[in-house]
Protein backbone atom coordinates (compact mmCIF):
# COMPACT_ATOMS: atom_id res chain seq x y z
CA UNK A 1 0.00 0.00 0.00
CA UNK A 2 3.24 2.29 0.83
CA UNK A 3 4.16 1.82 -2.63
CA UNK A 4 1.05 2.69 -4.41
CA UNK A 5 0.65 5.57 -2.36
CA UNK A 6 4.47 6.77 -2.51
CA UNK A 7 6.32 6.28 -6.03
CA UNK A 8 10.87 6.38 -6.13
CA UNK A 9 11.00 7.63 -9.06
CA UNK A 10 14.72 6.32 -10.01
CA UNK A 11 15.42 7.76 -13.46
CA UNK A 12 14.81 12.10 -13.15
CA UNK A 13 16.12 12.59 -16.64
CA UNK A 14 13.67 12.56 -19.65
CA UNK A 15 11.58 10.10 -19.94
CA UNK A 16 11.80 10.26 -23.30
CA UNK A 17 14.41 12.56 -26.12
CA UNK A 18 13.30 15.70 -27.25
CA UNK A 19 14.24 14.28 -30.79
CA UNK A 20 11.40 11.43 -30.58
CA UNK A 21 9.06 13.83 -29.13
CA UNK A 22 9.48 16.51 -31.85
CA UNK A 23 9.70 13.61 -34.53
CA UNK A 24 6.39 12.12 -33.28
CA UNK A 25 4.58 15.62 -32.88
CA UNK A 26 5.63 16.21 -36.19
CA UNK A 27 4.34 13.10 -37.69
CA UNK A 28 0.96 13.61 -36.20
CA UNK A 29 0.33 16.94 -37.44
CA UNK A 30 1.02 15.49 -40.80
CA UNK A 31 -1.32 12.94 -40.79
CA UNK A 32 -3.80 15.54 -39.35
CA UNK A 33 -2.88 17.57 -42.44
CA UNK A 34 -3.05 14.19 -44.57
CA UNK A 35 -6.56 13.27 -43.71
CA UNK A 36 -7.99 16.79 -43.94
CA UNK A 37 -6.91 17.81 -46.96
CA UNK A 38 -7.87 14.31 -48.26
CA UNK A 39 -4.51 13.45 -49.69
CA UNK A 40 -4.16 9.68 -48.08
CA UNK A 41 -7.44 7.53 -48.74
CA UNK A 42 -8.48 6.84 -45.30
CA UNK A 43 -11.60 4.98 -45.91
CA UNK A 44 -9.02 2.26 -47.03
CA UNK A 45 -7.39 1.83 -43.52
CA UNK A 46 -10.45 2.89 -41.75
CA UNK A 47 -11.84 0.00 -43.79
CA UNK A 48 -9.58 -2.70 -42.75
CA UNK A 49 -9.04 -1.92 -39.21
CA UNK A 50 -12.45 -1.39 -38.17
CA UNK A 51 -13.70 -4.61 -39.96
CA UNK A 52 -10.87 -6.51 -37.91
CA UNK A 53 -11.84 -4.51 -34.88
CA UNK A 54 -15.65 -5.24 -34.96
CA UNK A 55 -14.31 -8.92 -36.11
CA UNK A 56 -12.77 -9.63 -33.13
CA UNK A 57 -15.46 -8.51 -30.72
CA UNK A 58 -17.43 -10.89 -32.55
CA UNK A 59 -15.13 -13.21 -32.02
CA UNK A 60 -15.54 -12.83 -28.58
CA UNK A 61 -19.26 -12.26 -27.55
CA UNK A 62 -19.76 -15.40 -29.76
CA UNK A 63 -17.25 -17.58 -27.73
CA UNK A 64 -18.56 -16.22 -24.52
CA UNK A 65 -21.15 -18.81 -22.11
CA UNK A 66 -24.86 -17.63 -23.25
CA UNK A 67 -26.63 -17.09 -20.26
CA UNK A 68 -29.88 -17.17 -21.89
CA UNK A 69 -29.39 -20.59 -23.20
CA UNK A 70 -28.59 -21.76 -19.35
CA UNK A 71 -31.70 -19.95 -18.45
CA UNK A 72 -33.70 -22.10 -20.63
CA UNK A 73 -32.46 -25.23 -19.07
CA UNK A 74 -34.77 -24.22 -16.05
CA UNK A 75 -37.73 -23.45 -18.02
CA UNK A 76 -40.50 -26.49 -16.62
CA UNK A 77 -42.53 -27.71 -19.05
CA UNK A 78 -45.72 -25.91 -18.59
CA UNK A 79 -44.25 -23.06 -19.20
CA UNK A 80 -42.94 -24.46 -22.57
CA UNK A 81 -46.59 -25.87 -23.58
CA UNK A 82 -47.44 -21.87 -23.10
CA UNK A 83 -45.21 -20.50 -24.57
CA UNK A 84 -45.83 -23.00 -27.90
CA UNK A 85 -49.22 -21.95 -27.54
CA UNK A 86 -48.95 -18.39 -27.68
CA UNK A 87 -46.09 -18.78 -30.65
CA UNK A 88 -48.65 -20.89 -32.81
CA UNK A 89 -51.03 -17.94 -32.03
CA UNK A 90 -48.60 -15.39 -33.31
CA UNK A 91 -47.71 -17.10 -36.57
CA UNK A 92 -51.50 -17.41 -37.39
CA UNK A 93 -51.69 -13.91 -36.94
CA UNK A 94 -49.08 -12.88 -38.63
CA UNK A 95 -50.00 -15.03 -41.73
CA UNK A 96 -53.40 -13.11 -41.53
CA UNK A 97 -51.74 -9.65 -41.65
CA UNK A 98 -49.37 -10.97 -44.55
CA UNK A 99 -52.89 -12.13 -46.49
CA UNK A 100 -54.34 -8.67 -45.23
CA UNK A 101 -51.02 -6.79 -46.78
CA UNK A 102 -50.80 -8.53 -50.07
CA UNK A 103 -54.78 -8.48 -50.44
CA UNK A 104 -54.13 -4.39 -49.66
CA UNK A 105 -51.08 -4.34 -51.92
CA UNK A 106 -53.18 -5.99 -55.40
CA UNK A 107 -56.06 -3.83 -54.52
CA UNK A 108 -53.46 -0.57 -54.92
CA UNK A 109 -51.82 -1.63 -57.34
CA UNK A 110 -55.21 -2.16 -59.43
CA UNK A 111 -56.58 1.71 -58.23
CA UNK A 112 -52.98 2.98 -59.41
CA UNK A 113 -53.43 1.35 -62.77
CA UNK A 114 -56.87 2.77 -62.69
CA UNK A 115 -55.48 6.16 -62.14
CA UNK A 116 -52.73 6.25 -64.55
CA UNK A 117 -50.19 7.43 -61.86
CA UNK A 118 -46.54 6.95 -62.41
CA UNK A 119 -44.95 3.02 -61.06
CA UNK A 120 -44.15 3.99 -57.36
CA UNK A 121 -40.32 4.87 -56.21
CA UNK A 122 -38.92 1.69 -55.34
CA UNK A 123 -38.15 1.71 -51.56
CA UNK A 124 -36.14 -1.47 -50.78
CA UNK A 125 -34.38 -1.79 -47.29
CA UNK A 126 -32.58 -3.22 -44.59
CA UNK A 127 -33.13 -3.23 -41.26
CA UNK A 128 -29.77 -3.18 -39.31
CA UNK A 129 -28.32 -2.82 -35.58
CA UNK A 130 -25.99 -0.13 -34.69
CA UNK A 131 -22.99 -1.99 -33.77
CA UNK A 132 -21.29 0.91 -32.00
CA UNK A 133 -22.23 4.53 -30.88
CA UNK A 134 -19.22 6.53 -31.86
CA UNK A 135 -20.60 9.84 -31.09
CA UNK A 136 -18.20 12.29 -29.13
CA UNK A 137 -18.32 15.92 -28.51
CA UNK A 138 -16.90 15.84 -31.90
CA UNK A 139 -18.36 13.59 -34.25
CA UNK A 140 -21.55 12.36 -34.53
CA UNK A 141 -21.71 9.36 -35.81
CA UNK A 142 -22.90 5.78 -35.47
CA UNK A 143 -21.62 1.83 -36.54
CA UNK A 144 -24.61 -0.26 -38.17
CA UNK A 145 -23.93 -3.82 -38.50
CA UNK A 146 -24.47 -3.49 -42.93
CA UNK A 147 -21.82 -2.94 -45.43
CA UNK A 148 -20.86 -4.15 -48.67
CA UNK A 149 -22.41 -7.86 -47.84
CA UNK A 150 -26.09 -5.87 -47.60
CA UNK A 151 -25.54 -3.74 -50.54
CA UNK A 152 -25.25 -1.00 -48.76
CA UNK A 153 -23.80 2.84 -50.74
CA UNK A 154 -22.27 5.45 -49.46
CA UNK A 155 -25.65 8.42 -49.89
CA UNK A 156 -28.02 5.88 -48.82
CA UNK A 157 -30.73 6.89 -46.22
CA UNK A 158 -30.74 6.35 -42.69
CA UNK A 159 -34.17 6.52 -40.74
CA UNK A 160 -36.17 5.32 -38.09
CA UNK A 161 -40.21 5.01 -38.15
CA UNK A 162 -39.99 8.52 -37.16
CA UNK A 163 -37.80 9.96 -39.62
CA UNK A 164 -34.52 10.94 -40.98
CA UNK A 165 -31.48 9.85 -38.73
CA UNK A 166 -28.39 10.19 -41.42
CA UNK A 167 -26.80 9.11 -44.35
CA UNK A 168 -24.29 6.80 -45.13
CA UNK A 169 -20.89 8.16 -45.80
CA UNK A 170 -18.63 5.18 -45.21
CA UNK A 171 -18.97 1.47 -46.44
CA UNK A 172 -17.12 -1.57 -45.16
CA UNK A 173 -17.60 -5.06 -45.65
CA UNK A 174 -19.81 -5.84 -43.05
CA UNK A 175 -20.44 -2.48 -41.66
CA UNK A 176 -21.01 1.41 -42.63
CA UNK A 177 -20.65 3.71 -40.83
CA UNK A 178 -23.49 6.74 -40.71
CA UNK A 179 -23.40 10.47 -40.25
CA UNK A 180 -25.86 11.59 -37.90
CA UNK A 181 -28.02 14.83 -38.96
CA UNK A 182 -26.80 16.36 -36.07
CA UNK A 183 -22.79 16.58 -37.21
CA UNK A 184 -21.07 19.65 -38.46
CA UNK A 185 -20.41 18.19 -41.56
CA UNK A 186 -24.05 16.96 -42.65
CA UNK A 187 -25.51 18.75 -44.99
CA UNK A 188 -29.31 17.65 -46.42
CA UNK A 189 -31.37 19.61 -48.71
CA UNK A 190 -34.95 20.36 -47.06
CA UNK A 191 -38.59 21.45 -47.51
CA UNK A 192 -40.11 23.58 -44.10
CA UNK A 193 -43.83 23.65 -43.84
CA UNK A 194 -46.53 24.07 -45.32
CA UNK A 195 -45.05 26.66 -47.79
CA UNK A 196 -42.55 24.25 -48.93
CA UNK A 197 -39.51 26.32 -48.11
CA UNK A 198 -36.32 25.41 -49.33
CA UNK A 199 -33.59 25.19 -46.51
CA UNK A 200 -30.32 23.11 -45.72
CA UNK A 201 -29.69 21.39 -42.74
CA UNK A 202 -26.88 21.39 -40.83
CA UNK A 203 -25.69 19.82 -37.69
CA UNK A 204 -23.44 21.99 -34.88
CA UNK A 205 -22.65 18.59 -32.61
CA UNK A 206 -25.55 19.36 -30.42
CA UNK A 207 -29.55 18.60 -30.51
CA UNK A 208 -30.60 21.57 -31.97
CA UNK A 209 -30.03 21.92 -36.34
CA UNK A 210 -29.62 24.62 -37.75
CA UNK A 211 -31.32 25.73 -41.19
CA UNK A 212 -28.63 27.49 -43.95
CA UNK A 213 -29.41 29.36 -46.86
CA UNK A 214 -32.93 30.84 -46.51
CA UNK A 215 -34.29 33.51 -48.32
CA UNK A 216 -34.65 36.79 -46.64
CA UNK A 217 -37.45 37.21 -44.11
CA UNK A 218 -38.54 33.99 -44.12
CA UNK A 219 -40.71 32.87 -41.65
CA UNK A 220 -41.33 29.89 -40.01
CA UNK A 221 -44.24 28.35 -37.24
CA UNK A 222 -43.28 26.60 -34.37
CA UNK A 223 -44.03 23.17 -35.38
CA UNK A 224 -43.79 23.44 -38.80
CA UNK A 225 -42.43 19.95 -39.87
CA UNK A 226 -39.53 19.70 -42.17
CA UNK A 227 -38.55 16.97 -44.37
CA UNK A 228 -36.28 16.14 -47.42
CA UNK A 229 -36.83 17.74 -50.78
CA UNK A 230 -34.75 15.01 -52.88
CA UNK A 231 -33.07 17.71 -54.71
CA UNK A 232 -29.41 16.76 -55.69
CA UNK A 233 -30.52 13.23 -55.90
CA UNK A 234 -30.15 13.20 -52.24
CA UNK A 235 -32.51 10.66 -50.25
CA UNK A 236 -36.21 10.45 -51.33
CA UNK A 237 -38.40 13.37 -50.99
CA UNK A 238 -40.75 13.64 -47.99
CA UNK A 239 -38.84 11.91 -45.48
CA UNK A 240 -39.58 13.61 -42.26
CA UNK A 241 -36.74 15.24 -40.29
CA UNK A 242 -37.92 17.17 -37.57
CA UNK A 243 -40.21 20.35 -36.40
CA UNK A 244 -39.42 23.99 -35.89
CA UNK A 245 -38.85 25.63 -32.82
CA UNK A 246 -38.00 28.80 -32.03
CA UNK A 247 -36.11 30.20 -29.15
CA UNK A 248 -34.70 33.63 -28.02
CA UNK A 249 -36.14 34.93 -31.94
CA UNK A 250 -33.46 31.96 -33.11
CA UNK A 251 -35.12 28.77 -35.37
CA UNK A 252 -33.85 25.70 -34.80
CA UNK A 253 -34.70 21.86 -35.93
CA UNK A 254 -35.33 19.71 -33.24
CA UNK A 255 -35.43 15.60 -34.46
CA UNK A 256 -38.25 13.30 -34.61
CA UNK A 257 -35.68 10.81 -33.73
CA UNK A 258 -33.70 10.62 -30.09
CA UNK A 259 -30.20 10.56 -31.69
CA UNK A 260 -28.50 9.55 -28.47
CA UNK A 261 -30.43 6.35 -28.03
CA UNK A 262 -30.23 4.96 -31.53
CA UNK A 263 -30.45 0.95 -31.28
CA UNK A 264 -32.30 -0.50 -34.69
CA UNK A 265 -32.35 1.79 -38.07
CA UNK A 266 -33.68 1.40 -41.71
CA UNK A 267 -31.18 1.56 -44.52
CA UNK A 268 -32.85 2.71 -48.13
CA UNK A 269 -31.21 0.75 -50.37
CA UNK A 270 -30.19 2.78 -53.91
CA UNK A 271 -32.29 5.23 -53.51
CA UNK A 272 -29.79 7.58 -54.24
CA UNK A 273 -30.10 9.53 -57.42
CA UNK A 274 -33.51 8.19 -57.33
CA UNK A 275 -35.62 10.53 -58.78
CA UNK B 1 9.60 -21.37 -25.73
CA UNK B 2 6.60 -20.96 -23.66
CA UNK B 3 8.52 -18.91 -20.87
CA UNK B 4 9.06 -16.87 -23.61
CA UNK B 5 5.98 -16.28 -24.98
CA UNK B 6 5.07 -15.20 -21.28
CA UNK B 7 7.82 -12.93 -21.03
CA UNK B 8 6.58 -11.41 -24.33
CA UNK B 9 3.00 -11.62 -23.59
CA UNK B 10 3.80 -9.86 -19.91
CA UNK B 11 6.24 -6.89 -20.76
CA UNK B 12 3.42 -5.92 -23.60
CA UNK B 13 1.10 -5.80 -20.62
CA UNK B 14 1.36 -2.23 -20.97
CA UNK B 15 0.07 -1.78 -24.82
CA UNK B 16 -2.48 -4.92 -24.20
CA UNK B 17 -3.66 -2.78 -21.38
CA UNK B 18 -4.28 0.51 -23.44
CA UNK B 19 -5.74 -1.59 -26.00
CA UNK B 20 -8.63 -3.25 -23.69
CA UNK B 21 -9.63 0.58 -22.24
CA UNK B 22 -9.91 1.57 -26.10
CA UNK B 23 -12.09 -1.62 -26.77
CA UNK B 24 -13.87 -0.88 -23.25
CA UNK B 25 -14.67 2.20 -24.13
CA UNK B 26 -16.05 2.01 -27.38
CA UNK B 27 -18.13 -1.55 -27.17
CA UNK B 28 -18.91 -1.33 -23.12
CA UNK B 29 -18.84 1.79 -21.34
CA UNK B 30 -20.55 4.15 -24.26
CA UNK B 31 -23.85 2.63 -23.18
CA UNK B 32 -23.63 3.60 -20.17
CA UNK B 33 -20.83 6.55 -19.35
CA UNK B 34 -19.67 8.80 -21.43
CA UNK B 35 -15.80 9.12 -21.13
CA UNK B 36 -14.89 10.24 -24.13
CA UNK B 37 -11.70 9.80 -26.00
CA UNK B 38 -9.30 11.11 -23.89
CA UNK B 39 -10.03 8.17 -21.05
CA UNK B 40 -7.31 6.01 -22.48
CA UNK B 41 -4.42 8.58 -21.10
CA UNK B 42 -5.42 7.19 -17.82
CA UNK B 43 -3.53 3.92 -18.72
CA UNK B 44 -0.89 6.28 -20.68
CA UNK B 45 -0.16 8.23 -17.43
CA UNK B 46 -0.03 5.09 -15.26
CA UNK B 47 2.75 3.02 -17.38
CA UNK B 48 4.76 6.01 -18.36
CA UNK B 49 5.27 6.70 -14.89
CA UNK B 50 5.84 2.91 -13.90
CA UNK B 51 7.28 1.85 -17.07
CA UNK B 52 7.65 4.34 -19.38
CA UNK B 53 10.14 2.00 -21.47
CA UNK B 54 7.44 -0.49 -22.17
CA UNK B 55 5.57 2.03 -23.63
CA UNK B 56 7.56 3.66 -26.39
CA UNK B 57 6.13 7.05 -28.13
CA UNK B 58 4.73 5.15 -31.38
CA UNK B 59 2.71 2.47 -29.05
CA UNK B 60 0.42 6.03 -27.85
CA UNK B 61 0.45 6.93 -31.39
CA UNK B 62 -0.68 4.00 -32.91
CA UNK B 63 -3.16 4.35 -30.12
CA UNK B 64 -4.34 7.19 -31.01
CA UNK B 65 -4.66 6.57 -34.75
CA UNK B 66 -6.82 3.70 -34.06
CA UNK B 67 -9.28 5.85 -31.46
CA UNK B 68 -9.36 8.47 -34.81
CA UNK B 69 -10.24 5.76 -36.88
CA UNK B 70 -12.72 4.40 -34.78
CA UNK B 71 -14.38 7.73 -34.16
CA UNK B 72 -13.91 9.12 -37.39
CA UNK B 73 -11.66 11.99 -36.05
CA UNK B 74 -9.21 13.38 -37.97
CA UNK B 75 -6.41 10.67 -37.95
CA UNK B 76 -3.48 11.86 -35.92
CA UNK B 77 -5.35 14.32 -33.55
CA UNK B 78 -6.00 12.46 -30.25
CA UNK B 79 -2.39 11.45 -31.19
CA UNK B 80 -1.44 14.32 -30.75
CA UNK B 81 -3.61 15.65 -27.87
CA UNK B 82 -1.72 12.43 -25.92
CA UNK B 83 1.93 13.14 -27.04
CA UNK B 84 1.30 16.71 -25.88
CA UNK B 85 0.20 15.26 -22.75
CA UNK B 86 2.90 13.18 -22.60
CA UNK B 87 5.65 15.72 -23.16
CA UNK B 88 4.01 17.90 -20.46
CA UNK B 89 4.18 15.15 -18.06
CA UNK B 90 8.12 14.28 -18.88
CA UNK B 91 8.91 17.89 -17.59
CA UNK B 92 6.74 17.80 -14.62
CA UNK B 93 8.37 14.28 -13.26
CA UNK B 94 11.30 15.98 -12.75
CA UNK B 95 10.39 18.38 -10.01
CA UNK B 96 9.24 16.31 -7.63
CA UNK B 97 11.62 13.19 -6.11
CA UNK B 98 9.07 11.16 -4.01
CA UNK B 99 5.43 12.11 -5.45
CA UNK B 100 2.49 10.90 -3.22
CA UNK B 101 -1.02 9.60 -5.08
CA UNK B 102 -2.51 12.97 -3.97
CA UNK B 103 0.50 14.76 -6.32
CA UNK B 104 0.23 12.43 -9.05
CA UNK B 105 -3.81 13.24 -8.99
CA UNK B 106 -3.66 16.61 -9.12
CA UNK B 107 -1.19 16.22 -12.09
CA UNK B 108 -3.26 13.91 -14.14
CA UNK B 109 -6.22 16.89 -13.13
CA UNK B 110 -4.40 19.90 -14.39
CA UNK B 111 -3.28 17.44 -17.64
CA UNK B 112 -6.89 16.03 -18.18
CA UNK B 113 -7.96 19.50 -18.12
CA UNK B 114 -5.16 20.55 -20.90
CA UNK B 115 -5.81 17.68 -23.08
CA UNK B 116 -9.25 18.43 -23.36
CA UNK B 117 -9.48 22.02 -24.20
CA UNK B 118 -6.41 21.45 -26.44
CA UNK B 119 -8.64 18.39 -28.19
CA UNK B 120 -11.63 20.71 -28.00
CA UNK B 121 -9.52 23.67 -29.83
CA UNK B 122 -7.52 21.55 -32.37
CA UNK B 123 -11.34 20.27 -33.35
CA UNK B 124 -12.45 23.65 -33.75
CA UNK B 125 -9.43 24.60 -35.28
CA UNK B 126 -9.81 21.93 -38.11
CA UNK B 127 -13.44 22.43 -38.41
CA UNK B 128 -12.47 26.38 -38.51
CA UNK B 129 -15.48 27.09 -35.87
CA UNK B 130 -15.62 27.38 -32.75
CA UNK B 131 -17.30 24.22 -31.21
CA UNK B 132 -20.11 24.33 -28.96
CA UNK B 133 -18.52 23.79 -25.21
CA UNK B 134 -21.43 22.08 -23.62
CA UNK B 135 -22.17 21.24 -20.07
CA UNK B 136 -21.43 17.40 -21.04
CA UNK B 137 -17.96 18.25 -21.21
CA UNK B 138 -17.84 18.91 -17.78
CA UNK B 139 -19.49 15.78 -16.59
CA UNK B 140 -16.78 13.66 -18.85
CA UNK B 141 -14.23 15.48 -17.23
CA UNK B 142 -15.72 14.28 -13.80
CA UNK B 143 -16.24 10.93 -15.07
CA UNK B 144 -12.55 10.53 -15.68
CA UNK B 145 -11.15 12.02 -12.67
CA UNK B 146 -13.29 10.05 -10.50
CA UNK B 147 -12.39 6.65 -12.22
CA UNK B 148 -8.94 7.58 -12.06
CA UNK B 149 -8.05 6.17 -8.23
CA UNK B 150 -10.21 3.07 -9.45
CA UNK B 151 -7.66 2.29 -12.89
CA UNK B 152 -4.71 3.27 -10.78
CA UNK B 153 -5.43 1.05 -8.23
CA UNK B 154 -6.43 -1.54 -10.95
CA UNK B 155 -2.97 -1.22 -12.82
CA UNK B 156 -1.10 -1.06 -9.93
CA UNK B 157 -2.11 -4.36 -8.89
CA UNK B 158 -1.33 -5.52 -12.30
CA UNK B 159 2.30 -3.90 -11.99
CA UNK B 160 3.10 -5.52 -8.77
CA UNK B 161 1.85 -8.85 -9.49
CA UNK B 162 3.49 -8.83 -13.06
CA UNK B 163 6.89 -7.55 -11.54
CA UNK B 164 7.12 -5.59 -14.28
CA UNK B 165 9.19 -3.18 -12.88
CA UNK B 166 11.91 -6.23 -12.50
CA UNK B 167 11.12 -7.09 -16.27
CA UNK B 168 11.99 -3.69 -17.49
CA UNK B 169 15.39 -4.20 -15.81
CA UNK B 170 15.79 -7.41 -17.12
CA UNK B 171 15.25 -7.12 -20.54
CA UNK B 172 17.66 -3.78 -20.28
CA UNK B 173 20.56 -6.17 -19.55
Amino acid sequence: MNSFLNLKIRNKRNLFSNYSFVFFIILSMLLIFFDVKKIISSTFIRSKIINSTFHTRDFFISNLPNINKLKLLFVSKEELALENKSLKQKIEESSLYRLKSEKLEIENNILKQELSLLPAVLEDYILVKVTADTQTHYNKSIIISAGKNMNVRKGDAALTYKGLIGSVIEVYENYSRVLLISDINSRIPVRVGEKNIKAIITGNNTDKIELLYLKDNVVFKENDLVYTSGDGGYFNSGIPIGVIKKENNSVYIDSLNDLSEIQYINIYINQFKNF
Amino acid sequence: MLSDIKYYLTISFPTLSILFLIFINIFVSNNFFDFGQLFVFQAIFFWILYTPKLLPLYIILIAGILQDIIYLSPIGSTALIFLLLVFLFDKYNKLFLEPSFVDLFTTFIILFIIGTIAFWGLNSFINLSFLPLRINLVYEILLNLFFFPVNYFVLHIFYKKLNLEIKKYKRNV
